[in-house]
């Protein structure tokens, strides 16, 4: 029936026990013998979902709305829900969530163990900070309701806690009102980081939303050109607008794996690249093509073939952007290029939890596919040139990064530790931090 | 609008299938004996469009009170025009098949209070002048397996007698619409650890299915679909083969 892989289906997942909780209520079974981890909807790229040998918890039966509070503006619901599912009924009701990823298949348990961040950091921080409470359950038995007046030990570790502090069995997340379901939006070409550095400034003071593509193949002459795209709510026709397009596509069986090869993904590139002939472009575009434009063809993991890809993503300090120009030409002559990079740059808003990922910076995200160990090779000096450049990696994409680089890029780990529950875990735990 | 009447309100295929109608904006009227799992499904129904929701509390396998619930349902919701069976129970036929008292219980669930309040409900849509009548039955009736055949002995009950009932109610606009469900991941199989194989389905898909089949007034359906052909084969089955089928 199902099968519990990560995204980048790396390595491959292998729990001894599926769990299954059929609502919040109730005594969960968490198994005496073995680990456990929630398992979401399995939109993590790495390990960090993986539980081999041991057992996961499938939350897709805790998902249910459990209340709508218009005046404080709170959404009270089971973790196991998505957020597709939850803007599909809070648009047409005039509310947005505060942060969204770039797809809306995550869970809401998922969108807080990774405190997930969106287009729209510079202006409204990552999810964590707009979670009012949470219930967790633990191995033990106990239920703790975490906030940040209540159990706020707790519920620190749990915001980017990667699912190890508990089972979060449901949340209160504070909604924001939108106009209308357009996003007005630019687009712009650039052609260095310089230039891209120069554009993002600019563009987060007046735009709430704004993110680079860049072209991941692009030679040592054309190395960091890339288009910038920045929007804002609009005011339209009215809210019934949204609706959650069907998939057109599905990509149905793992594409050869020479597949994205450099030809291909210099192909597609220079072509996203040239299409947009002005160096500026306006327009009026729907909240799904703008925030979700992946999502509109399913398993595209699959293109990638059976040996799967790795997502690195990193930041670094706002003065280290050369580092990014490192990384993309490194990737360039020892990969290939990559078929896809983002780039954004993070706000100064501090992120709740003790394992969070954003902070002041620029965030590159780059894909490659598995070659195996040259690309884990490739990806390790990639490391100690955002090691160097004193930045750090985000844990949802990764599936490989050492010990040394998860202690480096997070120097609360060490208190963190205090809060994980000892009968969860995960491969990228053990991996990581080496204990069970 | 629809008025929606759904007996077993919180079984997960119900939830799933009610959610849509939440989606056309019906109003539903949610019963079973668990008030606090009802509450739930309620709220969760409520926030995703469902005009009204209300519930019943009653325990619907004791034949005796179903009169009285009829009423209630009737004042509760005049002019119901939707109903939906979807409760049961499934016991490890292991620990029943010995138990004449038990597998007397099983039935009745299954069967004898279903029919009791499937008949009061189709009259009910007859007099409000017609409507859409739906309830889960199994692929387990289509033929008696050696590890489900209590089940299955009342669920083919229940498919013949929605049969005959959907030719009687035919003329009056009340359409009866039989679903034989195959394998599903719900609360009622939740004890069956192993539910790996294509043979399994999600509790959301049939749900779905359950609510369009209803709602495009088809006689019989099978949940997933193949399950008509794999239950053809097994239909097919010469007995003295059948008889030598452990499971």
């Amino acid at each position: 029936m199902k099968s519990y892989q990560s995204w980048g289906r790396i390595p491959h997942s292998d729990p001894s026990q599926i769990i299954k909780p059929l609502g919040c209520d109730g005594q969960i079974a968490f198994p005496a013998k073995s680990s456990v981890l929630p398992f979401g909807l399995g939109r993590s790229y790495g390990d960090s979902c993986i539980n081999n040998g041991g057992a996961l918890v499938d939350t897709q039966f805790l998902d249910r709305f459990i209340a709508l509070d218009e005046k404080k503006s709170l959404l009270k619901c089971e973790a196991g829900i998505s957020l597709g599912t939850i803007l599909a009924h809070i648009i047409p009701r005039g509310w947005f969530l505060p942060v969204v990823p770039g797809t809306m298949n995550v869970t809401v348990g998922g969108a807080i163990a990774n405190d997930i961040h969106g287009k729209n950091h510079h202006v409204a921080g990552s999810f964590g900070s707009h979670i009012k409470q949470f219930e967790l359950a633990r191995s033990d038995g106990e239920r703790k309701i975490c906030s940040n007046t209540k159990n706020s030990g707790l519920f620190k570790a749990t915001i980017a806690g990667l699912g190890l502090t508990g089972l979060i069995t449901w949340a209160e997340i504070k909604l924001m009102r939108i106009p209308g379901t357009m996003i007005k939006m630019e687009s712009l070409k650039f052609s260095s980081l310089r230039e891209f550095s120069d554009l993002s400034r600019e563009s987060d003071r007046d735009f709430d939303y704004t993110v680079a593509w860049l072209d991941g193949t692009a030679g040592r002459k054309d190395s960091g050109r890339g288009i910038l795209m920045r929007g804002n709510h609009c005011a339209d026709e009215g809210y019934n607008q949204w609706i959650v397009e069907k998939s057109r596509l599905n990509i149905p069986i793992n594409f050869p794996s020479c597949t994205i090869n450099t030809t291909s993904m210099k192909l597609f590139n220079t072509f996203y690249y040239k299409k947009q002939r002005s160096q500026r472009i306006e327009k009026k575009t729907g909240l799904q093509s703008f925030f979700f434009p992946l999502d509109s063809v399913n398993n595209w993991n699959r293109i990638y073939g059976s040996q799967g890809f790795y997502q690195y993503q990193c930041i670094v300090p706002e003065n280290e952007i050369e580092a990014l120009k490192r990384i993309l030409d490194f990737v360039k002559v020892e990969h290939g290029g990559s078929p896809l990079v983002v780039l954004k740059r993070f706000g100064t808003a501090s992120s709740q939890g003790l394992l969070s990922f954003p902070r002041p910076g620029y965030t590159l995200t780059v894909d490659v596919r598995n070659r195996g160990d040259s690309t884990r090779r490739m990806l390790s000096f990639l490391d100690d040139i955002v090691f160097d450049a004193g930045g750090a990696l985000y844990p949802a994409k990764d599936g490989r990064m050492s010990p040394e680089m998860f202690q480096y890029s997070f120097p609360n780990l060490g208190n963190f530790k205090k809060w994980k529950d000892p009968a969860f875990s995960s491969n990228f735990w053990r991996r990581t931090v080496g204990e069970s | 609008m629809r008025n929606v009447v759904i007996f077993g309100g919180s079984s997960t295929i119900a939830s799933y299938a009610a959610r849509h109608f939440a989606i056309d904006g019906d109003r539903i009227l949610l019963i079973g004996r668990d008030e606090k799992k009802l509450q739930k499904v309620q709220q969760d129904l409520l926030l995703r469009g469902a005009s009204q929701c209300e519930t019943i509390v009653s325990e619907l396998s004791d034949t005796a009170l179903h009169s009285k619930l009829m009423s209630r349902i009737n004042e509760t919701i005049p002019e119901m025009n939707t109903v939906l069976f979807a409760y049961g129970s499934l016991s490890n036929q292991k620990e029943i098949e010995s138990s004449p008292s038990r597998i007397i219980s099983e039935t009745n669930v299954n069967y004898v209070s279903a029919i009791s309040l499937i008949t009061q409900a189709a009259e009910l849509l007859q007099n409000n002048g017609g409507g859409l009548l739906g309830a889960i039955s199994s692929v387990a009736g289509d033929r008696g397996r050696r590890n489900n055949y209590i089940y299955g002995a009342a669920k083919a009950g229940l498919t013949t007698f929605l049969s005959g009932l959907r030719a009687r109610m035919f003329p009056f606009g009340v359409s009866i619409t039989t679903i034989k469900a195959g394998l599903i991941d719900t609360a009622m199989t939740a004890h069956i650890a192993d539910k790996r194989g294509f043979l399994w389905s999600e509790a959301e898909y049939a749900g779905k299915k359950v609510y369009q089949a209803i709602v495009k007034k088809k006689a019989l359906v099978y949940v997933p679909w193949f399950w008509r052909s794999v239950m053809l084969v097994f239909k097919m089955m010469p007995e003295v083969l059948f008889r030598k089928i452990r499971f």
